[in-house]
C-alpha cells in the first residue's frame, strides 16, 4: 500500500511573487536588499530591506520596508552625512515602491 | 646640610569658559542649548549622549565644557542636525554639524516608509543650509 499523500503546503495560498512555491506552512518571504549606506563616525552600514511575505492564516501578501544595520547589535540612532541622507532616502523610495510590487498594492 | 629640594607644582591652566558661552551658535540654533561639564579620563575621549568627540590626550583626569547645538526636524521619528563644540585647554573646538536619527518610523509600510524618505531630504537640505 502507498503512503497516503501529503496535502501539499501553500498550494492554496497566494504567493508572493517571486516566491519559489515550494515554501512550508509558514508562509513564504521574499527578502530583496535594496542598498545600503555607511553611518558617519561608526562605519557601520545601514541596509534597506524590503519584505514580503503570505502565510495559510494570512494569505493575502503583506509586506514591509526595514532598515537594519549589517553588524549585530541594534542602532537605536545613527548619524548620516547630506549625501547619504540623500540616498538613504532614495532607497527607501525604491524599497516602498518594490515592497507594493510584490504585494500587488496599489501604487 | 643640604638645601631642601623644591618641587614645583604645575597647575592647569584655568579654561576661560566664555569661549565657549559666548562663541556663536550653530546656524538655525534656537540658542537654548547649555553648556555641560565633562571628565574624561586622561585619554582625550569624550562621550555626550550619542555623540563622540576627542581632544588632546592628557594622560590624567581632566575636564572640559562640551555645548550640543540642535535644530530639530522632525520629533516623531526624532531626527535633528546637530553640533558639538568643545572647549578643552588647548581652546574652542568647533564641532562638524551632522544629521542625528533616532528611532525609525513604527510600521514599516510603504506610506510610513516614504514619510520618513521625505524626512530624510528634509534633514540633508537644513544640514546643507546650515553648512553653506
Amino acid at each position: 500500500m502507498s503512503a497516503p499523500t501529503l496535502p501539499e503546503t501553500g498550494t492554496d495560498r497566494v504567493h508572493v511573487p517571486g516566491c519559489d512555491t515550494n515554501c512550508s506552512s509558514d508562509g513564504c518571504l521574499v527578502t530583496d536588499v535594496i542598498g545600503c549606506v555607511a553611518q558617519v563616525n561608526t562605519g557601520l552600514a545601514l541596509e534597506v530591506m524590503a519584505f514580503a511575505y503570505a502565510t495559510d492564516d494570512e494569505p493575502t501578501p503583506g509586506g514591509y520596508v526595514e532598515l537594519f544595520p549589517t553588524e549585530d547589535g541594534l542602532v537605536e540612532g545613527f548619524f548620516v552625512s547630506p549625501t547619504d541622507a540623500r540616498r538613504l532616502a532614495a532607497m527607501l523610495l525604491d524599497a516602498a515602491d518594490q515592497v507594493e510590487r510584490l504585494t500587488g498594492g496599489a501604487k | 646640610m643640604s638645601a631642601p629640594v623644591r618641587t614645583r607644582r604645575v597647575t592647569p591652566a584655568p579654561m576661560n569658559i566664555a569661549l565657549l558661552s559666548d562663541a556663536p551658535h550653530m546656524p538655525m540654533c534656537p540658542g537654548t542649548c547649555v553648556t555641560v561639564e565633562h571628565t574624561h579620563t586622561g585619554d582625550g575621549l569624550i562621550s555626550h549622549g550619542d555623540w563622540w568627540a576627542t581632544v588632546t590626550p592628557t594622560g590624567t583626569e581632566d575636564v572640559v565644557h562640551v555645548r550640543l547645538c540642535v535644530h530639530r526636524v522632525s520629533d516623531e521619528p526624532d531626527v535633528y542636525v546637530g553640533r558639538l563644540d568643545v572647549l578643552d585647554r588647548e581652546g574652542l573646538h568647533v564641532g562638524q554639524p551632522e544629521i542625528v536619527v533616532q528611532g525609525l518610523p513604527r510600521d514599516g509600510s510603504a506610506e510610513a516608509t516614504r514619510a520618513f524618505a521625505r524626512l530624510l531630504d528634509r534633514a540633508a537640505a537644513v544640514l546643507e543650509e546650515i553648512t553653506q
